[in-house]
Order: C-alpha cells, then sequence, then structure tokens
C-alpha cells in the first residue's frame, strides 16, 4: 500500500525532471546535473526532518528518488566518455561528489 | 498525452524501485535498481527507440527507467556509510555503482545494437 504512496510522489518527480531536460540538457546535460544534485540535497532536508514515514515516503522515495535519475546519468556519462575521456569521467566524478555534498548540506541544515 | 504517459511511467518506475528496495538489505536496493536501470536505458535507446513513437520512447526512457533509477538514495547511501565510518562498503559501493553502471550501460548499448541488426537483415 505504502508503495503506492511512493508512486503517486514518483510521477511529480519525473514529470519535473522531464521539463528540466526539454530546457537545459541542451549541449551538456546541465538538467540532469541540477535536478540530480537539487533532489540530492531536498533529500537530505527530508531526511534530516522529523516527519512521518508517510510523507518521507512520499518526498524522499517518491518524488526525490523520480526526479533523480542513475540511468540517464551514466548513459550521458558514456556519451561525453566518446567525445573526450576526461568530460565523460568529470561529468560522474562531479555529480557523485556534488550529490555527496548536497546530501550533507541539506541534512546539516534541519538535523 | 506525452506527459501523462511519462506520469503514469514514472509512477511505475518508483513503484518498482520501491518494492525492490523493500526485500534487499540497504544499501543493495538502490545498487541493484540502479545497475539494472543503466543496462536497460542502453539497451532501449539502441535497440528499440528508433522503431517506436516518441511519446512512448519518452515514456518508457524518461518516465519509466528515469525514475526506476534514483541518484538522490545513491548520494544518501554514501553519505550515511561514510557518517557510520562504513569506509570498505562504501568504497565498494561507489565502485560498484559508477564503475558497474557505466559498464553495463556500455553492455546494454552492445546488446540493443546486435539485436536490432539481427532484426534488420531478417527483413533484408
Amino acid at each position: 500500500m505504502i508503495s503506492l504512496i511512493a508512486a503517486a510522489g514518483g510521477a511529480a518527480g519525473a514529470i519535473l525532471r522531464y521539463y528540466v531536460s526539454v530546457l537545459l540538457n541542451k549541449k551538456y546535460p546541465y538538467g540532469t546535473f541540477l535536478v540530480n544534485i537539487a533532489g540530492s540535497f531536498c533529500l537530505g532536508l527530508i531526511a534530516g526532518a522529523s516527519t512521518s514515514i508517510l510523507w518521507k515516503t512520499f518526498l524522499g522515495a517518491g518524488m526525490m528518488g523520480g526526479l533523480t535519475t542513475f540511468s540517464t546519468l551514466q548513459l550521458e556519462s558514456l556519451h561525453l566518455f566518446k567525445q573526450s575521456k576526461i568530460k565523460g569521467l568529470l561529468y560522474l566524478a562531479g555529480s557523485t561528489a556534488a550529490g555527496i555534498a548536497a546530501f550533507a548540506s541539506g541534512y546539516a541544515i534541519v538535523s | 498525452m506525452k506527459i501523462l504517459a511519462i506520469a503514469l511511467a514514472g509512477m511505475a518506475g518508483s513503484m518498482m524501485r520501491y518494492a525492490i528496495g523493500e526485500q534487499l538489505q540497504h544499501p543493495l536496493g538502490t545498487l541493484a535498481v540502479n545497475l539494472a536501470g543503466c543496462f536497460l536505458i542502453g539497451w532501449f535507446v539502441s535497440g528499440i527507440k528508433r522503431r517506436i513513437s516518441e511519446s512512448l520512447a519518452a515514456a518508457i526512457q524518461t518516465g519509466f527507467i528515469g525514475s526506476f533509477t534514483t541518484f538522490s538514495a545513491f548520494s544518501q547511501d554514501m553519505f550515511s556509510l561514510l557518517e557510520a565510518g562504513s569506509y570498505l562498503t562504501f568504497s565498494f559501493y561507489t565502485f560498484a555503482s559508477l564503475a558497474g553502471g557505466f559498464a553495463l550501460c556500455y553492455a546494454g548499448i552492445l546488446t540493443g545494437e546486435k539485436f536490432f541488426v539481427k532484426k534488420r537483415s531478417v527483413h533484408d
């Protein structure tokens, strides 16, 4: 039953990611980077906040889980890697480092 | 119409991710969906994407596979492993996600291309 709550949040996250990607993913995948880092920050806020498990599931596993994406990140890094190895690895490593930092920042703000 | 399709596919992807996460020990659920999703997206873009409508392709790629995998939980997992001082698990998890996802995405592309070429040669 609770997976339906995650599903509802996931739908909202997916739509938001789609619009941001259409707007910002031109030459480089700035849109994907933005949703992934913003989503990690927000998940930090949600994880640190003292809200009910239902809200955490809806907003965290649902919305932020749906907003952020790992498969697209890898596909894009593979495309960049074919153009230039440095660009591909930088995108992957940069996203990962920024993701941890963003989550930690969000978490630190509320807890 | 396209947005509705993405939303529905996003629901399905998120629900599956959640269900798998409940079955596996943390952080193996996130690792499993992310690795599986990387193979799927590579396979999809190189094999099937060009044969279906743009809306359906967006629903499957952006909606379903995009929501099935997650980056925010990946960030959270790395952070919590670091915070707990589990450096070995952190290293393994991060390496398995990044290198594994990259390799599986590439393997998916090769599989999709093979599938596509094979299918086409039947009609030629």
